[in-house]
């Protein structure tokens, strides 16, 4: 029963695995200076970000919801945040406490606000959270009139410019990891991440089993507002600057890195380690056709058809799953 | 007729907006006995195990439970008195495994807050055991593969789980072929052969004959007769179900 299991598991993630692991095998061959310690830290240093809103999007999709609002959430939580850095007056620790809070709870609420407009009137998350995308970026800029915040406390900006293991591991991707740890816990191995995959699938059944589904799909959007939140925090630790124009379309990239991952936009079907492989994906893409030299416009282009050769392959590994599963 | 009620209604009535949907019906379940409700599309069924489930609210009439008055406001409630119903629709995760479905939203947990996986395995297939249940091979494959037989009896074994003391089951053969309608009706029979009160809704009379102890028919909301099988035969049964003599409901038009 356990090696049926594991089978399941190597089926749902390892194709997408395979992928990744030959696309890095690809761009170690042809582009020089690709697989270089450098190269290693810059690619890590860059899917930090997609992989953090990648993450509180997939708790989103898991429950058939989306949400488009990260990419301004990330923005806003930032330009307030770092408002309240640079708040005269406070002793740095505080000041930086105070910031922390700050970039979480805007997240955090705005997160809340998106599923529960959603679920109190029923409406769709696309629609919510796209007026949420206007609403939050407007606000970022607003709260500076568009400038962007400068000089930061170096006890604030250290966190985000460090590198580990000989220089090779930044910090803010350790977080990220152990945000994509925590979450895969969290959706496997509790109540509540059953429940999310459970409501993806019938909300009625969870209805009837005497759970509120709306408190589940609510939560999850809270989930997400938060991971933008951090994500805000740690792009304004890494780039020791706050702008509000940060995050412009960095939805789009998280719910690539998401379906990519194999997570279905239906609900119910994924996995958060799907998730991070597909953040990868994009990231050394991206990376690795920047260093052969491929220009802008193409790497969008790349980066496009394969978004849409991941769900075609998806087509055929959830029929032949589903082959296997009756033979 | 020594045999206590389990659950007993008296003179429950429901309304939706200008339906009258249930109207004063009395209705009994007992231990040991399998109850089919009967009675034609829209007779107020589905309404009835609804409002035992505390799906709807009823509007009047008292519920017992074990010779107790009970007020039954949610899905929890009726579980918590050991009340489980199989719906219509089945209510079953399709991307969940057969253990996730069974313990659905009441997941064994260990320290408090970790899924206990193997327990809840373990005590799925014990259950699927004993109830005799032997054509789900691997109790960790998902349930959208199965067949619509296998489905059924993941549903009822479900039901079963829990030291349940009332099974309701809505048309659980409707869509099964006669193989597995077999199968499934065999399940009914030692559901209530274990000791459970079982309530079953169906529109195959034969079906209904084969399996229940008492008939008891519903028609435009109203319970218009009960038999007992023996006693009794499918014309006149279906007399009741299309021409049952029925009370004036105030303030409605008659039917
Ligand atoms: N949620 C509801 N809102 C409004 N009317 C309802 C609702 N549920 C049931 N009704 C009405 O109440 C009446 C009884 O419906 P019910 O579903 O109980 O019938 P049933 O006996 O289960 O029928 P079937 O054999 O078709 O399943 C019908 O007229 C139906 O239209
Ligand atoms: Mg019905």
């Amino acid at each position: 029963m356990k090696t049926r299991r594991t089978a399941n598991i190597i089926l749902r993630e390892g194709g997408i695995g395979l992928a990744l692991i030959l696309l890095i095998v690809f761009f170690a061959f042809t582009a020089d200076n690709f697989a270089t310690l450098a190269n290693v830290r810059n690619i890590l240093n860059q899917i930090t970000i997609n992989t953090i809103l990648a993450v509180g999007m997939t708790f989103v999709i898991l429950v058939a919801g989306i949400d488009l609002s990260v990419g301004s959430v990330m923005a806003f939580s930032m330009m307030a945040a770092g408002t309240v850095l640079k708040l005269e007056g406070l002793p740095i620790n505080a000041a930086i406490g105070l910031g922390i809070f700050t970039g979480l709870a805007i997240g955090m609420v705005i997160g809340f606000l998106n599923g529960w407009i959603s679920e109190q009137w029923k409406l769709p998350s696309f629609i919510v959270t796209l007026g949420m995308l206007n609403i939050a970026r407007g606000a970022a800029l607003q709260l500076t009139e568009a400038r962007t915040i400068y000089q930061f406390p170096t006890q604030f900006t250290t966190f985000g410019t460090t590198t580990i293991f000989n220089e090779i591991v930044p910090l803010i991707f350790l977080v990220a990891l152990a945000l994509v740890g925590v979450s895969w816990f969290i959706l496997t191995k509790t109540v509540f991440g059953r429940l999310i995959y459970a409501i993806g699938n019938n909300e009625e059944a969870v209805r009837l089993s005497g759970h509120t589904p709306a408190v589940y799909k609510v939560a999850t959007f809270t989930i997400c507002g938060v991971t933008a939140g951090l994500a805000g925090l740690i792009n304004m630790s890494r780039l020791t600057i706050a702008s509000p124009i940060v995050g412009n379309g960095a939805e789009l990239s998280a719910i690539a890195a998401v379906i990519i991952g194999g997570t279905s936009l239906f609900g119910g079907k994924g996995s958060v380690i799907g998730t991070f492989i597909g953040a990868c994906i994009i990231g050394v893409l991206n990376n690795g056709l920047t260093i052969m030299g491929v220009d802008d416009f193409t790497r969008q282009i790349l980066t496009g058809v394969v978004i849409i050769v991941a769900v075609i392959l998806d087509y055929y590994r959830a029929k032949f799953v589903q082959q296997t599963a009756a033979a | 007729m020594d045999n206590q009620p389990v659950l007993e209604l008296r003179g429950v009535s429901k309304r939706f907006g200008a339906v009258q949907a249930l109207y004063r019906v009395d209705f009994a379940a007992r231990p040991g006995e399998v109850m089919a409700l009967v009675g034609d599309n829209g007779a107020g069924k589905s309404t009835l195990i609804k409002g035992i489930a505390g799906i709807y609210n009823l509007d009047e009439g008292e519920v017992y439970f074990e010779g107790q008055r009970v007020h039954i406001h949610g899905p929890r409630d009726s579980a918590a008195l050991g009340i489980e119903v199989v719906y219509q629709d089945l209510a079953l995760a399709d991307n969940l495994d057969v253990v996730g479905n069974m313990f659905l939203g009441r997941e064994h947990l260990q320290s408090g807050l970790l899924l206990d996986e193997t327990r809840m395995e373990q005590e799925a297939i014990s259950t699927l055991d004993s109830l005799s249940v032997t054509t789900i091979r691997s109790v960790r494959q998902a349930v959208a593969g199965l067949s619509g037989g296998q489905r059924q009896a993941i549903a009822v074994a479900k039901a079963v789980m829990w030291n349940s003391k009332l099974v309701i089951l809505d048309e659980p053969t409707a869509a099964l072929g006669v193989a597995q309608t077999r199968q499934v009706l065999d399940l009914v029979r030692r559901l209530a052969d274990r000791g459970l009160a079982v309530i079953i809704i169906s529109h195959n009379l034969h079906d209904i004959f084969e399996v229940s102890d008492r008939i008891t028919v519903l028609r435009l909301g109203q319970k218009v007769a009960e038999y007992v099988p023996s006693e009794t035969t499918q014309q006149e049964v279906v007399h009741a179900i299309t021409a049952g003599e029925l009370n004036t409901v105030p303030g409605m038009a008659e039917a």
